[in-house]
C-alpha cells in the first residue's frame, strides 16, 4: 500500500523534504514505515525517540496500523513560544 | 478565528474579543524573539506548525483554562513564518474577576501551548548557522489517555526538560 510520511522541523531537515512516498505492505504500522524511512535516510534515527507521529489531527502510537493512501506526520519535539 | 498566524500579532483585536464587564483582571503574556539563545546572536527566527493538531490542541488549551481555574476567557495566539527580534512570537490573553486567578490561568496556558503544540522555532545566527531549538517531546501515551490534557502534571514533569 502507498502511505506518504509528512516530516516537520528538524525531521524535515534531515530528511530534504516535507513528504516522502512508501510503499508498504497491507497491515503495516507506524513503526512499519519508520523502519522504511531510516532505511533510505540513516540520520533520521537518531531523531525518532523523541518523535511523536499523527494523522490528521489524532497523534498515533508506533503500533498503529495504517491504512492505503495514509499521510504519517512526524512531530519533533515542539519549541513553540 | 485561526490562533496561527502568518501577519504580525495584533493585540488589539485580542482584548477587544475578551472585553467583559464583570472581568476586573486582565493579564497578558506576550514572547517576543530575544537577539540572543545559549551564548549564540540571534538574528531572526522561523515558526512553524503543524497546523491541524496546534489548531485543535490551542483550542482545548483555552477551555481547559478557563475551566481549571474558573476564568472568563483565554485566548492564544501564535505567529508563524519568518519573524525579527522584537516582533511578538504569542500572545495568550486571560480576562478573569480577580487577578489571582487571571495570572496563574495565563501561566499554565502559556506552558501548555510550549510543551504541547506542534510548533517548531528555527533559530538564524549571526554567524550564518541556523538550528531548531531543543524541545519538549509530545507523548503519545499523554494524549492517548482521556482528558490527559486536564492533568497538570505530565506538564510540570515536561517542564523540567528545559533545562
Amino acid at each position: 500500500m502507498h502511505v506518504t510520511v509528512e516530516c516537520w522541523g528538524v525531521a524535515r531537515r534531515v530528511t530534504g523534504a516535507a513528504a516522502h512516498a512508501l510503499q508498504l505492505p497491507a497491515g503495516s504500522v507506524v513503526d512499519d514505515a519508520l523502519t522504511a524511512l531510516t532505511q533510505r535516510f540513516p540520520e533520521l534515527r537518531d531523531e525518532l525517540p523523541r518523535c511523536a507521529f499523527a494523522c490528521g489531527d489524532v497523534l498515533l502510537s508506533r503500533d498503529a496500523t495504517l491504512v492505503e493512501g495514509a499521510t504519517l506526520v512526524v512531530l519533533p519535539p515542539v519549541s513553540g513560544g | 478565528m485561526s490562533a496561527l498566524r502568518t501577519p504580525a500579532l495584533e493585540l488589539a483585536e485580542l482584548l477587544e474579543d475578551t472585553a467583559s464587564p464583570d472581568c476586573g483582571a486582565l493579564v497578558v503574556f506576550g514572547g517576543t524573539v530575544r537577539h540572543h539563545n545559549e551564548g549564540r546572536a540571534v538574528v531572526a527566527l522561523e515558526y512553524s506548525a503543524y497546523a491541524p493538531l496546534a489548531e485543535k490542541l490551542i483550542a482545548e488549551i483555552e477551555r481547559d483554562t478557563c475551566r481549571r481555574f474558573g476564568v472568563s476567557s483565554c485566548r492564544i495566539v501564535h505567529r508563524i513564518g519568518k519573524l525579527k527580534v522584537g516582533d511578538a512570537a504569542i500572545y495568550a490573553v486571560v480576562r478573569a474577576a480577580h487577578r489571582r486567578e487571571a495570572f496563574a490561568a495565563a501561566q499554565f496556558a502559556v506552558d501548555a501551548v510550549k510543551h504541547q503544540v506542534p510548533i517548531w522555532k528555527e533559530e538564524f545566527f549571526a554567524d550564518g548557522g541556523r538550528a531548531f531549538v531543543t524541545g519538549c517531546c509530545i507523548s503519545a501515551e499523554d494524549a492517548q489517555l482521556p482528558h490527559a490534557h486536564h492533568d497538570h502534571a505530565p506538564v510540570s514533569a515536561r517542564a523540567g526538560k528545559h533545562g
